[in-house]
């Protein structure tokens, strides 16, 4: 592999665990992959030398930009704030739908790495405060799957100090640090959610369905309760800001019983004030024979939510429908949003509305 | 049709023995198949698992 020649990739797993024959198991996500001597797990991205699993990816940036928050869809967590995000290749999904196909179906045992920039946890948090941004966000495809250099950048970007979980979290997060951000398929184990837990403020997440044949099919996985489990204990026990998405595909998930068990889970598991972003499908990879999301299909998920609890869904991917935050008590503006322009109107500091002065489940920045 | 396991590139996800018991079962951490040919009435089945194997370890017998 041609990988091994370039070194600084290449880092010792964590929750790895040897079994016989020669054989590891990688523990960083919920596939648990076995893998043979000389094999890689499906992510393509950890490799078995001697009994000895490597991550082949550690700082391989395939994407650094610095993007409006409110681009990963995160509308409630520092608005209008930008936010550092670097994308790796591979995937531990390959959704055939997948809108950063072009790095996330990349086989990272295959690629040649001669002329990719290696960057070293402290100099992604030196760029990121060049950029002026607040935040660093782990994003374009599945950020578990590079979970040793995610890590050791959090641990950076917080100055090694670990998020204060105490009372209400949403005050947690210290401004002379930088704000930290998953999105993520939430195909994470419990484990690896342990070691990001005390520097991970923000976990968005995709609901794609509740359907396990849905995850079946795209996704290869037997079960998308994992997923479901390992959100509701980064809420629990990490006191995570939770935002989730459902990318709404026409004839796939778009049925009114999706919108009604994906929302009423939100509801009964994370709250009525977690965001639901439902976003637009636009033909992506190997899906180029489905339409995009009629509008209509969005607006019908916005009024199911709704009419469920939700306090916040926010339609995604398009313009012609209202993406703004209104207060949950009074529903006087406080957020107006066209596209990626951001005017805060309505809420101070603390999250309270100027209205009605109810408190709101916003971590403003 | 007969079937078998490549040992090597399975991950041991159990997606197939959880799907098609009849069929597949996990043994030693990766997937074996428990029949010498597939019955005539699980061949569509067991074909629309070899598509949707993660990492394509289910090979037909030439």
């Amino acid at each position: 592999m041609k990988i091994f020649e370039k070194s600084e990739f290449v880092h010792e797993s964590l929750l790895a665990e040897t079994l016989k024959d020669g054989k590891v198991q990688c523990n960083v996500c919920q596939r648990r992959c076995v893998i043979a001597a000389g094999q890689a797990g499906f992510c393509k991205t950890r490799v078995n030398v001697n009994s000895v699993l490597y991550t082949i990816i550690y700082g391989l940036c395939a994407a650094i930009h610095a993007d409006p928050i409110e681009k990963k869809p995160v509308f409630h967590y520092y608005p209008g704030s930008r936010c550092f995000s670097l994308g790796t290749v591979g995937c531990n999904f390959r959704c055939d739908f997948c809108q950063n196909w072009d790095i996330s179906f990349v086989d990272a045992t295959k690629i040649n790495f001669s002329g990719i920039k290696f960057l070293p946890p402290q100099e992604a948090v030196n760029l990121a405060y060049e950029e002026h941004c607040k935040g660093i966000s782990w994003t374009y495809n599945e950020p578990t799957i590079w979970l040793e250099y995610t890590l050791d950048c959090m641990k950076i970007a917080k100055k090694s100090t670990t998020r204060d979980l105490s009372g209400d979290h949403r005050k947690s997060h210290d401004s002379n640090v930088l704000y930290t951000v998953y999105v993520t398929n939430g195909f994470a184990t419990k484990e690896a959610l342990d070691l990001i837990g005390p520097y991970l403020d923000v976990w968005r997440v995709d609901i794609k369905s509740m359907n396990d044949g849905f995850y079946q099919k795209f996704m290869g996985v037997k079960s998308m309760k994992g997923i479901l489990e390992v959100t509701k204990y980064a809420r629990e026990k990490w006191k995570m800001h939770i935002e989730c998405v459902t990318n709404v595909i026409p004839g796939w998930n778009d049925s009114e019983e999706d919108f009604d068990t994906i929302s009423k889970w939100i509801v009964e598991n994370l709250g009525e004030e977690t965001p639901w972003h439902v976003t637009r499908f636009f033909p992506q990879a190997k899906v180029v024979d489905v339409p995009p999301t009629p509008i209509e299909t969005l607006e019908h998920a916005v009024k199911i939510g709704k009419k469920n609890g939700l306090k916040h869904v926010f339609p995604g991917n398009v313009l012609e429908l209202d993406e703004d935050t209104n207060c949950k008590n009074c529903n006087k503006l406080l957020i107006k949003r066209y596209g990626y322009n951001i005017e805060i109107v309505g809420i101070d500091k603390n999250g309270k509305c100027n209205f009605c002065n109810t408190k709101n489940d916003i971590v403003m920045g | 049709m007969k079937i078998y396991i490549d040992k090597e590139a399975c991950i041991g996800c159990g997606l197939c023995a959880d799907t098609l018991k009849d069929i597949f079962a996990m043994k030693e951490y990766v997937a074996v198949v428990k029949v010498n040919i597939v019955p005539e009435n699980l061949i569509p089945k067991v074909k629309q698992m070899m598509s949707d194997c993660p990492m394509n370890a289910i090979k037909e017998e030439e």
